[in-house]
């Protein structure tokens, strides 16, 4: 009997353990998340109600401006940071598409961001920022100037610069690596029709390199959406709420501060629909990219 | 082979790369000299040459357990990989073999589990994890972890999986090899490259989380990254201190990142081929 | 499938209900269930004569009887106090054959950590390093043990211990809730200035005596030099702005509670104007002192960058220590001005608590006697630790060691002000937490600008009395 279910689905035994074990890490979580999210339930206490969705019209009807707050500066992190690494990326890419001897040097160096674990990045960039013993303010002195990186008006800029440092070399290495695989049979062609850079650039390399850099942007502005680790130990969502991303929001409204789980959850839901909905909408983007490249 | 650079090095172009490339260096060199630095040197951004003293990674070392996170790390990193690795590999074969319906929809399900923000998900595996009382093991971490892992080697893998060719399978059929042993000693052993290039992401995900370590683990299974929450004090924040366990944090995965660089960089093509 | 899922995740959220509400019941019907494999061990020795924990050398003798080779487990904060209690703790393990592992982390992250290790029920932690802002929550929530009982047993808190000698401020301030000891203090402090001496013998200035003085010192000295500010404080949003607002709140008349009747106040007269001052005090600080916890204010202020502070006691070694401090040579201390509402000072500190999960209470409870014992006082106060024994006040050779600890006492009367008045400087709520989080937050709202600090006041009151009810 179930050896027949298998036989006539063979792929099931492929597939089933992953679908298995992503199932119960996500569905049950998620269902969980849910129920949470309709709950008063408060971290330490014991006993919590159901408060039906209370924890939503206290997002929605404006009693919690901070929310709104985390959302708006949440999509605008992403936006600019998937936009400068972008081009950044790009740029660098295009630097680094060249024959030169240290090549694999520079690979090295590159790699290092990547490598750099995003917690502890954030906390040498909160020493190196520093504006008083900063290492920055230093190097900075000498051609007289003078920013305090972490004040309200600057940290969310800073928050932008620290990740735009760990992130770009990422997205150069994948455009870099699509540049690579790049075939060569259009641009002979294009070489025997006469075009020039200009065109080559705009009408093949462009089409060709579509898939990595939606790839790229699908990365960065779903990871950058999420961000945590880095204004995590850089900022901790401060000054103010200058850098109070919707992760941030989340953990300060859930844990060691205040402890409302139920509202938490709430906005963790909220959350991962904005997530989803991106997602669902980037990745389908960038399948329509690839199919259209093949 | 590529057609759009095949460019020489200017001097221009070089000097930019040269600036790109130090200030990509410049934190963890910086993090390198200070935690050379005694703690009086520490604030001083104008000090860069100095007789550096080990003291802070003596400290490191023997008041706060570095060791043991350092194991922590190492057990969960390998544990979760391999795993992920194997139960995904298998999944992605599956993807790319066969044909069944609403593959497409699954596909994309198990891609948009990449995209699953930690800090939602960690409040419900917390309670989880409580409730069958295996929070502070390394097992929750590496079972966690599988949740990116996973959907990571199955997009990573499908695509490369694909580029084999079928033929060589069906040789092996008409041999009257069943499919799993044809899986085993034909198709892995051809996809090595591909393997170690989505371990090699799955290792440094896994080494630098930092979401869940914090959460999930207290004092036994604490992992490398969550030691940023031990500097920070009344009595200063022990920047010597944090830089030197930071080295000892990123420096195991730097090396291993330029130790398969190639393997890196050729990875990165492999999601976008498809 | 769906509705499978349902019923799973249905189940779960029921299991999780049952297990609180069972082990709810345990916690409150029979605290002595938990203890009672030791409790017997406890009747022992008191039968065959209590006079075996007269002495230290008798006590440790006793004990390393009952607990040899016991491992307990600590999540403390980061503090010089934790690190003079690691100096002593080889001697401890010695002494009693208890083994101590230590976890040490900054505060914020030290009460995550102690709260999802409850609320995990895991138990991992025997003792608990607890600021005395939390009390009220974990009393509460029933994080932390009742020692009342502890501390009366004299075969278990033995007369070196002396409970009494320390500051009664301190005993009634930071470590009870409704009445119930839930830990014993070891690092006390109130708040106190610094100024340099330097700067305002330059310009013929004399230390601030009341709250006014205060602002127009602090607006005089911003700017004076190159670099200077007039004042640092923290101010971070949230808990630290808030706590910042507490440190002259009294000297104003002001608070966020009415301790009787348990009303919000926010937007009483007395505490608008206590925040307004904060306010336009801060116009004089360092321009990302929004930014500041105690520890950046005090780099601040240690870096020659302003020139007042008004902060924790505790942190006045810091200060005084040239290998850390820039300015050591070259400050004096006054105590927290008067204001319109008189005199008042902070009271703040840490107790060591047991958890209430932990099975290994007795144990635990062996290590909290010991360190914070009246006998291990002078040797605890000489590794670096914060004082909270009148008789480490009184004790002429270190007082001579630490030109602090004269002002040190005179705001510690101060704060025994308050304390007349039967006012708690912590505002007494389970829920403070939360409160000091809005509170925070509309002062730092106000600081930037955003809002008048009526409007913040006003916003803070409604939320504040959202939170607690009334």
């Amino acid at each position: 009997m179930l050896r027949r279910y298998f036989h006539n689905r063979p792929h099931l035994v492929y597939i089933g353990p992953a679908i298995f074990i992503l199932g119960i890490l996500t569905f049950v979580p998620t269902i969980f998340l849910y129920g949470l999210s309709l709950t008063n339930y408060e971290l330490g206490y014991q006993d919590f109600k159901f408060i039906g969705l209370d924890n939503f019209v206290r997002l929605f009807s404006g009693q919690d401006p901070e929310f709104w707050y985390s959302v708006r500066i949440s999509l605008g992190f992403m936006i600019i940071v998937t936009a400068i690494e972008l081009l950044l990326g790009f740029g660098l890419a295009v630097l680094l598409d060249r024959e030169f001897k240290l090549k694999p040097l520079a690979f090295a160096c590159l790699i290092v961001p990547i490598a750099m674990t995003p917690s502890i990045t954030g906390q040498i960039w909160k020493l190196m920022l520093n504006a008083e013993n900063g290492v920055v303010n230093y190097l900075l002195s000498f051609v007289g100037g003078k920013v305090i990186w972490l004040s309200a008006d600057n940290a969310f800029l800073s928050t932008v610069m620290v990740d735009v440092w760990q992130n770009t070399p990422f997205v150069a290495l994948i455009i870099y690596a699509g540049m690579r695989s790049l075939p060569s049979e259009p641009y002979e062609a294009a070489a025997i029709d006469g075009a020039n850079r200009t065109q080559v650039f705009r009408y093949i390399t462009m089409p060709l390199l579509l898939p990595m850099i939606l790839l790229a942007v699908v990365f960065r502005a779903i990871d950058s959406l999420k961000t945590f680790d880095i204004p995590y130990s850089l900022t901790q969502g401060g000054p103010g709420s200058s850098t109070e991303f919707l992760s941030m929001h989340v953990y300060r409204l859930g844990f060691a501060q205040t402890g409302w789980v139920g509202r938490s959850a709430a906005v963790s839901v909220v959350l991962l629909v904005l997530i989803t909905v991106i997602s669902w909408l980037l990745i389908r983007a960038y399948r329509k990219g690839v199919e259209n490249r093949g | 082979m590529s057609t759009y650079g095949s460019k020489k090095l200017g001097i221009g172009t070089g000097l930019l790369l040269l600036v790109v490339c130090i200030l990509c260096i410049f934190p963890m060199f910086w993090m390198i000299l200070v935690s050379l630095k005694s703690k009086a040197l520490t604030y001083d951004s104008s000090v860069w040459f100095f007789s550096p003293t080990f003291e802070n990674y003596k400290a490191v070392f023997e008041n706060r357990n570095a060791v043991d996170y350092l194991k922590n790390s190492a057990i969960v990193v390998v544990l979760t990989t391999i795993v992920s690795i194997f139960i995904g590999g298998m999944a992605a074969y599956g993807f790319a073999r066969f044909e069944f319906k609403k593959k497409e929809n699954r596909a994309f399900w198990v891609l948009s589990l990449r995209m699953l923000p930690p800090m939602a998900s960690v409040i419900p595996l917390f309670v989880m994890a409580s409730l069958i009382g295996v929070l502070d093991t390394h097992l929750v971490l590496i079972v966690a972890y599988m949740l990116f892992n996973i959907p990571f080697t199955i997009w990573m893998m499908r695509s490369f999986f694909e580029e084999i060719p079928v033929a060589l399978e069906e040789a092996a059929f008409v041999d009257g090899a069943s499919r799993f042993r044809v899986f085993v000693q034909i198709i892995l052993p051809l996809a090595v490259p591909g393997l170690i290039a989505t371990a090699i992401f799955c290792i440094i995900n896994s080494w630098n989380e930092f979401v869940f370590a914090l959460f999930l683990t207290s004092s036994h299974a604490s992992t490398l990254p969550t030691t940023v929450t031990l500097f920070l004090s009344v009595s200063g924040v022990a920047w010597g201190e944090m830089s030197s366990i930071g080295v000892v944090t990123i420096l195991p995965m730097l090396i291993f990142a330029m130790v398969v660089q190639k393997y890196m960089i050729r990875g990165l093509t492999f999601g976008g081929v498809k | 499938m769906a509705k499978k899922i349902m019923q799973i995740a249905a189940a779960s959220v029921l299991t999780v209900s049952l297990a609180a509400c069972s082990n709810g019941g345990n916690n409150e019907a029979s605290p002595s269930a938990s203890e009672s494999p030791s409790a017997s061990g406890v009747a022992a020795p008191s039968e065959s004569g209590a006079g075996s924990t007269a002495t230290l050398a008798e006590w440790g003798q006793t004990i390393k009887s009952k607990y040899d080779g016991t491992e307990i487990n600590l999540a403390f904060a980061s503090h010089p106090s934790t690190d003079s209690f690691q100096k002593m703790t080889k001697e401890f393990e010695d002494l009693t054959g208890i083994k101590v592992k230590w976890e040490v982390m900054e505060e914020g992250y030290l009460k995550n950590k102690q709260l999802l290790d409850f609320t995990g029920r895991t138990g991992t932690y025997d003792v608990l390093m607890v600021d005395g802002f939390w009390m009220s929550e974990y009393g509460a929530k029933k994080v932390v043990e009742p020692l009342d009982d502890l501390i009366a047993d004299k075969t278990l808190t033995p007369e070196w211990f002396d409970y009494e000698d320390i500051v009664p401020a301190y005993r009634n301030g930071i470590s009870k809730y409704e009445g119930v000891t839930y830990g014993i203090p070891t690092a006390g402090e109130t708040r106190f200035i610094a100024y340099r001496k330097d700067l305002f013998e330059k310009y013929g200035k004399e230390p601030p005596k009341t709250m006014d003085e205060f602002l127009e010192l602090a607006q005089f000295f911003n700017g004076k030099e190159d670099g200077l500010y007039g004042v640092s404080m923290r101010a971070q949003r949230g808990t630290h702005a808030a706590s910042g607002l507490l440190s002259i709140l009294y000297n104003f008349g002001g608070g966020f509670l009415d301790q009787k009747t348990g009303k919000a106040t926010m937007n009483d007269p007395k505490t608008v104007e206590a925040m307004q001052f904060y306010v336009d005090l801060l116009k004089n600080a360092p321009k990302d002192v929004s930014s500041y916890t105690h520890e950046e204010a005090l780099s601040a202020f240690t870096t020659g960058k302003a020139a007042m502070w008004l902060d924790a006691t505790a942190l006045a070694n810091r200060i005084l220590d040239p290998s850390s401090s820039q300015v050591a040579d070259k400050v004096a201390f006054v105590p927290t001005p008067e204001g319109p509402a008189g005199r008042a000072s902070a009271l703040a500190g840490w107790n060591m608590s047991i958890s209430s999960l932990s099975k290994k209470q007795e144990a635990a409870w062996a290590f909290v006697v010991y360190m914070n014992s009246k006998e291990k006082a002078k040797e605890y106060v000489q590794g670096g630790g914060v004082p909270v024994r009148t008789s480490v006040y009184q004790d002429a050779e270190l007082a001579a060691a630490n030109i602090s600890y004269p002002v040190q006492l005179e705001a510690l009367n101060d704060a025994n002000v308050l304390v007349e008045q039967g006012i708690s400087w912590i505002p007494p709520s389970p829920k403070l937490g939360q409160i000091l989080d809005r509170v925070g937050y509309y002062v730092s709202a106000a600081m930037f600008g955003e809002m008048t600090v009526q409007e913040a006041a006003d916003k803070a009151q409604k939320e504040v009395a959202d939170i607690t009810g009334e």
